[in-house]
């Protein structure tokens, strides 16, 4: 069945309009990686309209090349503006422009390019052997068990997420009340509409992200002023590296890919932890520790092949489980939800078709970004040179268009502007926005799953601790709870301390 | 304090929307209920804490301290203000005057106030972005956009 389904996306993928999808996105998320303040993550919610006119499988495909494309993107800006194009590539700053300053960006660039290639190629080899197993076990699950899992989900993003857990718990919260607006799905009765007869079918998912992910943003990139950027102004040396320069970088690329893997895996966390971990490794294990921050290779080696990673790794439990692993394979989620695809274990069953074609086009991607970084990469150096003020205009723009895109509906641009706003404070304020996300997308399941499972149990609670799977993974959750808790850092620093002491 | 005034005024606003689905789920059938309300009481519970996290980020250290207007001096917040009410008003216009209108109007505006480019290259950008919006909305994705005043040049 495994087998049949992996053939089946195979030779899906192979098609002439497939191929040409995932070429335009690897090529568009490079653009966008390239220009430093645009996020992977805004770019494939801004694109999630477009994709509504394409199949399924073609959409989608697209939507996740840009997430690669945009990972390798992140370090043209970063190499050669000293700004990182994306978070994820924020670690390659230290090497990459010191390294491009001796007057080696081709190199810089080559490095970069090689590792993202490796690092892709890694987590879509574990992506396609996992997510198949994870799945066909997942798909065994009932109601409670999901419930089980989605609660887990949401702990877990919400206590990774950058800063405060107790801010990350609570934007999921948000995420989760919010997701409870529309048509009751088990008694049928509008809840929380307002009157509004627009909100009926609930708070539409892809208008939310927009909102979230690029209103924000477009405020961000007006409210400083622009200083003037060190720049590298060209790229005089070769982008290609001889093997004789790649082969001691190999076991650098291996191990800052698992690492990439293994982040991706976590719900929560994404490309900006995983490049800083495997920078740190590559250091530690490295002979030369002095050359790290002048411009070493292993320093730009290591992020890039992490990061990369990182796509293949957080699409495992988004596939399988239906628990986004980062921001962008949330909004790609979202890209599903247009569809009329629901999240969840049927994802590798009942859609197989669709995401086993995404599978090869994670595969497809990496090699779209290798020949088109090795073509493109040059041309990417005006891209850095737009401004901070243009792109913002033009960010409102699409946004707007966007969002009335998805369902002709003004009240949905207003509903999108409305998120913006709330996604600014929380900004400001430094509340994660993805756990508000994630819960959006697992709210309906949560609620449902909950409903099912009182109703199976007779209203008793116990049929959540009865059940192993369950109750494994709700320790799990509490685990990650107690976790995140100030008395749990508070115990964990006095045990150090002691044993310092000792 | 501006630190924890600010997650007060936050946590004051998601427990109001929390107090809105709680009390509104009370009036619900219970399995209609049940979930949002469980949801609303985890925002109060969060909401509270984040509030004494702040307090406890200013007594720490940690948190942003008063008086320390450097980060602010940077961000321009009249900029923001303004850039926030003119997307609005954008929004506001786009039924009244159409989308094709409204949009090269935005951008020209937005250039001229951000200063990002001058008056010339701000008209050729707009027009530009409002081609490239129109073939690939109108024209591929086949999108009814409004085009309020120009309605009648784009009627078939």
């Amino acid at each position: 069945m495994i087998v049949d389904n992996i053939l089946l996306g195979l030779s899906s993928v192979f098609t002439g309009y497939n191929m040409l999808a995932v070429a335009a996105g690897t090529g568009l998320g490079l653009v966008v990686g390239a220009m430093p303040g645009l996020s992977a993550t805004m770019a494939i919610a801004l694109l999630v309209p477009v994709t509504f006119v394409m199949r399924p499988e073609t959409g989608i495909s697209m939507l996740a090349s840009i997430y690669m494309g945009a990972m390798y993107g992140g370090s043209i800006a970063a190499i050669l503006v000293r700004t990182p194009g994306t978070p994820a590539a924020a670690a390659t700053i230290l090497d990459g422009y010191p390294m491009a300053q001796r007057g080696e960006a081709g190199r810089a660039l080559g490095i970069s390019l090689t590792a993202s290639f490796v690092g892709g190629l890694i987590s879509t080899l574990f992506l396609l052997t996992i997510a198949p197993v994870l799945g066909g076990i997942a798909v065994m699950f009932g109601p409670v068990e999901l419930f089980a899992v989605a609660v887990l989900g949401m702990t877990i993003i919400g206590s990774l997420s950058q800063g405060s857990p107790i801010k990350g718990l609570l934007a999921g919260a948000m995420g989760l009340l919010f997701s409870t607006v529309g048509m009751d799905s088990i008694t049928g009765i509008p809840r929380f509409t307002l009157g509004n007869i627009n909100l009926f079918s609930g708070i539409p998912f892809t208008v939310a992200l927009i909102g979230l992910f690029s209103i924000p943003q477009a405020i961000r990139l007006i409210e400083r002023d622009e200083g003037a950027v060190e720049r590298i102004s060209s790229i005089k040396d070769r982008i290609m590296l001889p093997w004789k320069e790649i082969r001691p970088l190999i076991p650098t690329f291996i191990r800052s890919g698992l690492i990439g893997v293994f982040t991706g895996i976590i719900p929560g966390t994404g490309g900006d932890t995983a490049c800083w971990f495997a920078y740190n490794e590559a250091k530690r294990f490295s002979d030369d520790k002095e050359s790290f921050g002048k411009g070493s290779p292993y320093g730009i080696a290591a992020p890039e092949a992490a990061n990369n990673a990182v796509v293949g790794g957080a699409l495992i439990p988004t596939i399988s489980l239906g628990i986004p692993g980062s921001s962008s394979t949330a909004v790609l989620l979202g890209g599903l939800m247009i569809h009329g695809i629901m999240p969840g274990p049927t994802l590798m069953t009942e859609y197989a078709g669709v995401t086993y074609t995404l599978l090869w086009a994670i595969l497809l991607s990496n090699f779209f970004m290798l020949a088109e970084g090795i073509a493109f990469t040059k041309a990417c150096i005006f891209v850095t040179r737009i401004s901070n003020r243009v792109l913002s205009v033009a960010i409102v723009v699409l946004c707007v268009i966007g969002s009335f895109a998805i369902n002709n509906n003004l009240f949905e641009v207003g509903l999108m502007f409305a998120f913006g706003i709330l996604g600014y404070f929380m900004d400001k304020l430094k509340i994660p926005v993805p756990p508000l996300v994630v819960g959006l997308i697992l709210g309906r399941m949560l609620d449902v799953t909950l409903h099912q499972s009182l109703l199976m149990s007779q209203g008793s609670w116990m049929i959540f601790l009865k059940n192993p799977i369950s109750a494994v993974l709700l320790a799990l959750a509490l685990f990650s709870l107690i976790q995140s808790t100030p008395a749990y850092s508070h115990w964990k620093a006095s045990r150090k301390k002691a044993r310092e002491k000792n | 304090m501006e630190h924890v005034l600010k997650h007060s005024l936050f946590a004051a606003f998601t427990v109001t929307i929390g107090a809105y689905f709680y009390f509104k789920g009370s009036t619900m059938p219970s399995s209609a209920a049940l979930f949002p309300q469980i949801v609303a009481g985890l925002i109060f519970l969060l909401s509270g804490a984040m509030v004494l996290q702040s307090v406890r980020d200013v007594k720490n250290g940690t948190g942003e301290p008063a008086g320390d207007t450097s980060a602010r001096q940077k961000v321009h917040v009249p900029r923001v203000i303004l850039f926030t009410l003119s997307i609005a008003v954008y929004i506001y216009l786009i039924p009244r005057i159409g989308y094709f209108i409204a949009t090269p109007l935005f951008m020209v505006v937005s250039y001229l106030y951000l200063k990002a480019a001058g008056f010339v290259r701000a008209i050729l950008i707009s027009l530009g972005f409002s081609v490239f919006i129109y073939f690939l909305f109108v024209w591929f994705l086949k999108l009814p956009i409004p085009m309020g005043l120009l309605e009648r040049f784009f009627e078939v």
